[in-house]
């Protein structure tokens, strides 16, 4: 009983210590700015006020709108378009079909690093560079070889009756797509966004190529972008640390077995 | 009726096979192109031929080999310490202790945070005003604050670290997914044959596990070797060029020196990588489809 006590009490305590520089972030983002450098922890008064400056001078409802869009807009095409081609993969079979399946997983190889000067000679000659609408091209293309597989995955568990007997009933295909298996496949659309949602987020390099305008960065691009001087307001920077991490957070509190099992079945997937 | 249903999955597969066609293939191709010639990226008119010469800067390139070097101990250190620590991690959910739950999300917590985010935070956190340095100088080890990030021989073990701290709640739920499959029987069998603990995870549940350390470790390599953000936030490379790995060495090649070409040569050695990695990951991913 003891025993059993102790260690609970043990692995708290390491749980607790790996938060450290979480929690120690969040009492910098309480701090005056007298105290910001010089304070161990929280200080005694705390100061709230902090986070409505950060919110203000660091254009944080902007941030926050471009890394919406540009996720939300790439999601929803990552999910139509490789539902789309993992069905034709798997159930509309045609001459070259396994070999564009496979090309597209090579997709999945490439890190965007690897391509990240041809996209923005791309990008520039295509009159995109410096719009959102050239980071979300970036991002389906990136974002679509894993969601096939996880599309594949689950269509290949569907029973082919099913669609044989639409078939027969006279449903075209398009429609046997639309009102029959996606339907089904609800798992498998939270797996993709859960997935692709995480991935473009939080991503960074292509942001920070691809766009030039403040007006324009996402919340990475924009985080980057504050630390840097000596003089940097520690309190407000740490505070915008809190703002930016929320939103991800309460997410994955409301649906964390969900999030898990979408973060980790991607990973194992891919 | 074939040829229907043949023609309709064509027209299905299209958009993704452009996305393909336009935003991969075409810029893995001109990567090739672009490594022979030197060019600013600004017009057409600029692009000079420039025959094998970034590939021979790139041999006598001190910085590369250091990228290069950089990027192996990255992809090294945090492959070993994110296995084993998440491995250490899932046995410590496994017990199902009270306390467990809160240990698992506290652990995974940082996974959901962006690495600029992370990266932010630690450098922060180890400046000369951080926690750590207060903490070391009230305990007197140290006089002068010990700068984590401005040493040329440390910065890029204090960028591992926070790496290690950010993915080990990843490499855990990997772990944890993966013990939830161990066969109880064989567990408790090896127990009432009086094997120790230690002789149980070794003989019974690693074997079994193998499949997941195999991808879980594939995946911590193919994460090491694009790593980008957290290096670029917390060092961009330096002090004195030290901590480069590739990405950040490309970048700053091709965006702070607009030097086209020869960080396309760069960009080639990351796909060679690639390649090697895909190689492996196609096996397992072959297995599972």
């Amino acid at each position: 009983m003891i025993k059993k006590a102790l260690q609970t009490l043990g692995i708290s305590l390491v749980g607790l210590g790996f938060l450290v520089p979480i929690i120690w972030v969040i009492s910098l983002s309480l701090r005056s700015k007298k105290t910001v450098f010089t304070a161990l922890f929280f200080t005694r008064d705390l100061h709230f006020e902090n986070y409505l400056t950060a919110w203000k001078t660091f254009h944080f409802g902007r941030l926050f709108l471009n890394s919406a869009f540009i996720t939300g807009v790439s999601v929803l095409f990552i999910l139509g378009i490789s539902s789309l081609a993992a069905y034709a993969f798997c159930r509309l079979k045609y001459r070259g079909s396994e070999f564009f399946f496979y090309l597209i997983l090579l997709g999945m190889m490439i890190p965007p690093a690897a391509v990240v000067i041809p996209l923005f000679l791309i990008m520039k000659n295509l009159g995109l560079y410096n719009t959102h609408l050239a980071l979300m091209l970036a991002y389906v293309t990136f974002g679509l070889p894993i969601a096939v597989l996880i599309f594949r995955g689950f269509f290949l568990s569907v029973p082919a009756e099913l669609i044989e007997a639409a078939r027969i009933d006279g449903s075209h295909e398009v429609n046997t797509f639309a009102s029959i298996i996606m339907p089904l496949s609800t798992p498998a659309i939270a797996t993709v966004v859960i997935f692709s949602f995480m991935q473009n987020w939080n991503e960074f390099l292509l942001a920070l190529v691809l766009l030039k305008d403040r007006l324009l960065y996402t919340l990475p691009v924009g985080m980057a972008n504050l630390v840097g001087q000596w003089d940097s307001p520690w309190q407000l920077i740490a505070a915008g640390v809190v703002i930016a991490s929320l939103p991800i957070f309460i997410v994955y509190l409301t649906i964390q077995d969900l999030y898990v099992k979408g973060l980790t079945a991607g990973a194992l997937k891919g | 009726m074939r040829l229907r249903t043949a023609r309709i999955g064509f027209l299905f597969s299209l958009p993704a096979i452009l996305f393909f066609l336009a935003f991969i293939l075409a810029p893995v191709v001109s990567t090739f192109l672009l490594s022979f010639v030197q060019w600013k990226g600004f017009t057409l008119s600029d692009m000079k031929p420039a025959g094998l010469s970034n590939f021979i800067e790139l041999f006598s390139d001190g910085v590369f080999f250091r990228a290069l070097t950089n990027t192996l101990i990255f992809v090294a250190a945090t492959t070993v310490f994110l296995n084993l620590l998440g491995f250490i991690g899932a046995a410590i959910i496994d017990t199902k202790l009270a306390g467990s739950g809160f240990f698992k999300n506290a652990i995974f917590l940082p996974v959901l945070l962006s690495p600029i985010i992370i990266g932010i935070m630690w450098s922060r956190m180890l400046d000369a005003f951080g926690i750590v340095n207060q903490l070391l100088k009230s305990a007197h080890l140290i006089k002068l604050p010990f700068l984590f990030l401005g040493d040329e021989r440390i910065a890029l073990y204090t960028v591992i670290g926070a790496t290690i701290w950010q993915y080990t709640g990843y490499d855990m739920l990997l772990y944890y997914a993966g013990l939830q499959g161990i066969p109880h029987e064989q567990v408790e069998a090896a127990t009432i044959d009086g094997a120790s603990r230690l002789g149980i995870i070794w003989n019974v549940v690693l074997p079994f596990l193998s499949p997941v350390i195999a991808v879980t470790m594939l995946l911590n390599m193919i994460g090491g070797f694009k790593v980008f953000d957290i290096v670029y936030v917390m060092t961009a490379g330096g002090p004195n060029n030290s901590s480069h790995v590739f990405a950040t060495y490309l970048f700053l090649q091709a965006f702070r020196f607009n030097r086209m070409g020869y960080a396309s040569v760069i960009a080639i050695v990351i796909i060679l990588f690639s390649i090697i990695a895909a190689v492996f990951r196609l096996r397992i991913v072959r297995q599972e489809v």
